[in-house]
């Protein structure tokens, strides 16, 4: 049964300096899902101990849209994909010297895909909780497939299913273009 | 009613200090990179001009080591730039590139001119009390 994904804006995190979007799917018949990212936060945002994390990490979107662009020193690499937080070197010596509160270690893990420092697809992630995302039964899934994503993301820019606008600002396809994922 | 946004509902509860924290984290990483690509070095190199191995640099600059305050003055005298004061004088820099030469035009005049201004900005709220 093939799972097939659609690519939607996420208009409420988008910002003059990055356009984010996110998929839904759908497997076999079944109805398309909760778009990914909407799903990502609205599962962790109610969690006490998980709430600076989901904070922080909303944050981090909410800036790069605003002010920075998605800049690649912002992201951890994770094979194909991406992922939020960064490493922490440089958020543990800020809490440290300016004596601000701070997460030692945001276990929690949002897959996405950056295509230029314009355009960012958030996947889905969750709390992670072994060392190789592989051994993790909360982010096995999403990491997968967020490597399955990003080479169908990477073969449709390729095939020019998805395009760039004229200044990389943001992409172009067409309103029923859809992913066909194994 | 619950706000049926889950952007919105998470926006609206983010307390500033995260917001600035996490500013700071943005200029600290961009600030890393710079020094790194302007000097064309990796983190081999800082490692060897360190006299560490690349292990333990790595393991600084990945978050799992405790900094010590001399290892942080030993890397600033290596990289022969500053580290501690970075954060909100890079913090200004990026608000005054990235935002005063926005492709929207101009200088936002309701957006932070100081470092002490910038500490208590908030884009979507406006100026927030210190």
């Amino acid at each position: 049964m093939n799972t097939f994904a659609r690519l939607i804006p996420v208009e409420p995190l988008s910002g003059p300096k990055v356009r984010y979007y996110t998929i839904e799917l759908q497997h076999g018949e079944a109805e398309w899902s909760t778009p990914e990212s909407d799903d990502f936060f609205s599962r962790h945002e109610d969690i006490d101990r998980l709430a600076d994390m989901v904070d922080e990490m909303f944050v981090w979107l909410d800036e790069m849209a605003h002010y920075t662009g998605a800049k690649l020193e912002f992201f951890r690499n994770e094979r194909n994909a991406l992922a939020l937080p960064p490493e922490n070197a440089k958020r543990k010596y800020l809490g440290r010297h300016l004596n601000v509160a701070y997460q030692e270690y945001n276990t929690l893990r949002l897959y996405l895909i950056r295509l230029n420092g314009n355009v960012v697809i958030l996947l889905n992630g969750g709390e992670k909780t072994s060392r190789i995302p592989e051994d993790c039964p909360n982010v096995r899934a999403h990491f997968l497939r967020a490597q399955q994503i990003a080479m169908a993301i990477d073969d449709a820019m390729v095939a020019g299913d998805i395009q760039y606008n004229r200044d990389q600002t943001d992409i172009i396809f067409d309103q029923d273009f859809e992913i066909s994922i194994p | 009613m619950k706000n049926n946004n889950v952007y919105d509902r998470i926006r609206a509860r983010v307390k500033p200090e995260t917001r600035r924290y996490a500013r700071m984290n943005m200029a600290i990483a961009m600030r890393v990179a710079d020094i790194l690509k302007n000097k064309d070095w990796t983190q081999k190199d800082l490692a060897k001009k360190m006299g560490k191995a690349e292990s333990e640099v790595s393991k600084w600059l990945s978050g799992s080591h405790n900094l010590t305050l001399k290892s942080i003055a030993k890397m600033e005298a290596v990289l022969e730039a500053d580290v501690l004061n970075v954060a909100q004088r890079e913090a200004v820099r990026y608000v005054t590139f990235y935002v005063e030469k926005s492709p929207t035009g101009g200088i936002n005049e309701q957006m932070p001119k100081t470092a002490t201004e910038f500490s208590q900005f908030n884009h979507a709220d406006g100026f927030i009390a210190a």
